[in-house]
């Protein structure tokens, strides 16, 4: 019985501590992350201004500079998971009625995507797209991906799958079109 | 009161037209589009699903009245407070003339792994009790094994948690309930199971909570897997108002309530066209000799209950998602009252098996027409009658 009593409070200290740990900013969210794809190599982030076309996609937008050099960009983006209360309503068209969740999407200096992961899924279905092997589908891409064709369908996801499919076309393309134009001038 | 009930219909059917006048959400629409499409849309969130059936059965040797019946038509009704904060609503009519409010939670999410949710809640147990659409599971009618031991639909009122384990590819569900009314001047739990013993969070009787939870794998594509748990006792009526010294009087309340030890396991598993779904539920009862002599019930100290499925989607249009046809053959087996207590004899027609052959014909993602013909047998009569069902459903 007090063998039953310890697992049960270590169970519930290891609780806690995940919980405690879960309340990470999106920044050092991203700042894990870039270090995770850069391991040893220093990466600094320095923020850029997101532009107004992007900003109902992009929360937080950053350059990556390693050795002086840009070696990537870092998003921290919202996209639409399942209605709320479900993925219940395949033709429900109130778009703003549905649950959110946010992702970290990492290109390198060509706007190839080097990394996507969810940062936070709080939607009660559709967090399937959660799950690491099938984000590693994007790695290599730039935009144009479909689900179906070039992306897998995800049995239990449709709905948040084809939103971050969307996100990622539309903000590969915009992010893009920025700063190739910041660039030039 | 009418007056409101008329302006909240026409508000309904007003939000439905303005809905159905927006441009249907096409999944090649990006999320930036989408947004234009309907950024004078509200946070407000309405749906519904139903299901009208006819069952016929056939005795041999009997005259069987068939029966149609709108069994269920659901309202959905939801409000997005902001991205964090949400109110969502099942409404049922079933059998057109008794309502329920089978779900009406407020949903707090903090963030992947912490979550919270208070309100009438599904019990996340089995399979059908927290997806009963009509397109989510296969047959006009829900599994029995879903029906019977595992009392779906479940719901209860509580508070509880739930969230991610991302990287280990998990979703926890951890929730706090009132329990079953397990004695309300005469017996509620019996020979048949708890169904009889919901309280629905209808000013349900809660002396002390019941604890649910679920572990979902999904680490796999195509792969769920759920570990399910429930502990706690039946309330009972009895200890309104005992008095704590009175031990005669503690002891006879105390026979009027059972522990509640249940787990569930359930399996689906999406493999190129085939889909197969395996679920067992074992549930264990106590105090049931107390219980059972106090108030004359026959209820089991042990009851079980599983099946097993194979389903094959085709689409029958090249190119074309829909319209797809859904054969499938469902095998189940489940006894209430599997094992009792002495001075209770088991009765065998609690212990019955099933065989269903059926097909379904999903004409889009949410609508479908559905028949199937069963073989039911129990432990007394052991010669299978049969039952016709035929039914559609829908789902928006």
């Amino acid at each position: 019985m007090l063998r039953m009593k310890n697992t049960f409070s270590h169970f519930i200290l290891i609780f806690v501590l995940l919980i405690a740990s879960s309340f990470a900013a999106p920044e050092k969210k991203v700042v894990k992350l870039v270090n995770k794809v850069w391991k040893d190599s220093n990466p600094i982030l320095k923020e850029i201004e997101t532009p107004d076309s992007l900003k109902t996609n992009i929360g937080h937008l950053s350059e990556i500079i390693i050795d002086e050099n840009i070696a990537g960009y870092a998003c921290y983006a919202t996209a639409f998971g399942c209605k709320v209360g479900g993925c219940a309503a395949p033709s429900n068209p109130n778009i703003q009625s549905y649950e959110t969740f946010d992702y970290i999407v990492i290109y390198d200096a060509n706007f190839k995507v080097l990394k996507v992961d969810i940062a936070e899924y709080g939607g009660q279905y559709g967090y399937e797209i959660c799950r690491a092997k099938w984000l590693r589908q994007f790695e290599g891409g730039r935009t144009g991906f479909k689900l179906g064709s070039n992306i897998d369908g995800i049995t239990g996801a449709t709905v948040s799958a084809q939103f971050l499919i969307d996100d990622l076309n539309t903000v590969g393309e915009e992010l893009k079109t920025f700063l190739n134009t910041a660039a030039c001038l | 009161m009418k007056r409101k009930l008329f302006a909240l219909l026409g508000l309904c059917i007003l939000s439905i037209s303005h809905s159905f006048g927006q441009t249907y959400i096409d999944s090649t629409v990006n999320s930036a589009m989408k947004r234009v499409l309907f950024a004078n849309a509200n946070e407000f969130s309405i749906g519904s699903y139903g299901e009208a059936h006819y069952n016929q059965s056939f005795h041999e040797g009997e005259y069987s009245n068939g029966k149609v019946d709108l069994h269920r038509v659901i309202m959905y009704m939801g409000f997005k407070f902001n991205d964090k904060l949400q109110f969502f609503s099942e409404t049922e009519f079933e059998h057109v003339k008794e309502v329920y409010v089978e779900q009406a939670f407020m949903n707090y999410s903090h963030n992947s792994l912490l979550n919270i949710k208070a309100g009438i809640i599904l019990i996340p147990m089995g399979y059908v009790n927290e997806f009963h659409e009509p397109t989510l599971f296969n047959g006009v009618e829900r599994p029995n094994v879903e029906k019977y031991v595992i009392p779906s639909t479940w719901s209860e009122m509580g508070f509880g948690f739930h969230g991610l384990f991302k990287r280990a590819n998990l979703k926890y569900q951890l929730y706090a309930v009132n329990g079953f009314n397990g004695y309300n001047q005469t017996a509620k739990i019996g020979a048949s199971g708890l169904r009889g013993a919901r309280q629905k969070g209808a000013e349900a009787l809660m002396r002390k909570p019941s604890v649910t939870g679920k572990l979902t794998f999904f680490g796999i594509n195509g792969l769920r897997l759920g570990l399910s748990g429930y502990y706690g006792s039946s309330e009972s009526t009895m200890f309104n108002g005992l008095d704590r010294s009175d031990d005669v009087a503690v002891r006879q309340a105390d026979s009027s309530s059972i522990g509640i030890a249940m787990t569930a396991v359930n399996l689906h598993y999406t493999v190129g066209n085939f889909q197969f779904t395996a679920i067992g539920n074992y549930t264990f009862l106590n105090n049931t000799k107390a219980y059972n002599e106090f108030a004359g019930s026959n209820t089991g100290k042990e009851l079980y209950g599983y099946y097993g499925e194979v389903a094959y989607r085709q689409k029958l249009k090249k190119g074309k998602a829909y319209p797809q046809i859904i054969p499938f053959v469902r095998y189940e087996n489940y006894d209430t009252q599997f094992k009792v207590e002495e001075g209770v004899t088991k009765n065998d027609a609690y212990h019955r098996e099933e065989l269903t052959f059926g097909l379904g014909y999903q004409m889009t993602p949410g609508t479908i027409v559905k028949a199937d013909l069963q073989w039911v047998k129990n432990g007394v009569n052991p010669r299978p009658f049969n039952v016709l069902n035929v039914g559609f459903g829908f789902w928006f």
